[in-house]
């Protein structure tokens, strides 16, 4: 491993996205369950549930669909993503949770919280268990 | 004068060299998983299902690294790698091995 190329690499990201006023990067996101099939969720970033609503942060719901975020870290150098299960009937959700209990009890899979870094992989995958006696 | 023997060989030592360095930019380490059925996925891409293999660890692009095992029959297994824990492992010989939990 070159040690030196992998640090020059991550500086120059840090660098670039040290000197635009917020370092953003894009992400993308995807989620399956056990049996590897995809699993409709939302994702919700740091908690906030209403924009992720509003937003449409939605992956596997129409197809087997993942989905690209551009996220900021404006304060903390970790951004919380909930990967909150849903269920889905005609391509539409049949009802968009506004917390984890509420994605739990009603799609019957277990949500999953991540802390995502700036230089993290790009591809952020999340593998749902069902919930205990579905 | 050189022998002419090492003058005809000296290019293909030079790029066997050069190509052995271009494609040393990770860290090998053995992953395995138990069961040895569940399917095991490294930055959310599916590498695999069964026997112990090689994987690359590229720290390049990324800070860090991250393991998924996953199996109908158990909890899925999620785990960070960093370079420093990379190396750690491969001072102390020790392999990648996710073990899941039956559920």
């Amino acid at each position: 491993m070159n040690s030196l190329l992998r640090t020059t690499s991550l500086s120059a990201l840090l660098c670039l996205t040290a000197c635009g006023s917020i370092p953003s990067r894009e992400f993308e996101f995807d989620a399956i369950d056990v049996s590897e099939n995809p699993r409709p969720c939302l994702v919700v970033l740091n908690d906030d549930w209403t924009s992720a609503a509003e937003k449409n942060q939605f992956v596997n719901v129409t197809d087997d669909n993942s989905l690209v975020l551009k996220i900021e870290f404006p304060k903390s150098p970790e951004v919380e993503v909930t990967c909150a299960p849903i269920q889905v009937a005609d391509g539409k959700p049949t009802r968009v949770p506004k917390s984890r209990k509420e994605a739990r009890d009603y799609s019957g899979f277990v949500d999953e919280v991540r802390k995502v870094q700036l230089t993290d992989p790009r591809k952020v995958f999340f593998i749902l268990p069902k919930k205990a006696g579905s | 004068m050189a022998d002419p023997r090492f003058l005809r060989r000296f290019p293909i030592v030079a790029s066997a060299l050069f190509l052995t360095a271009c494609g040393s930019s990770g860290y090998s380490r053995i992953v395995s998983v138990n069961p040895a059925e569940a399917s095991v996925y490294v930055n959310g891409e599916r590498i695999g299902q069964g026997s112990p293999r090689p994987h690359n660890f590229d720290f390049s692009e990324c800070s860090r690294i991250y393991v998924q095992a996953t199996h109908p029959d158990y909890m899925p297994e999620f785990e960070w790698f960093t370079l420093d824990k990379i190396q750690e492992m491969i001072r102390t010989g020790t392999e990648v091995k996710l073990t899941l939990r039956s559920r």
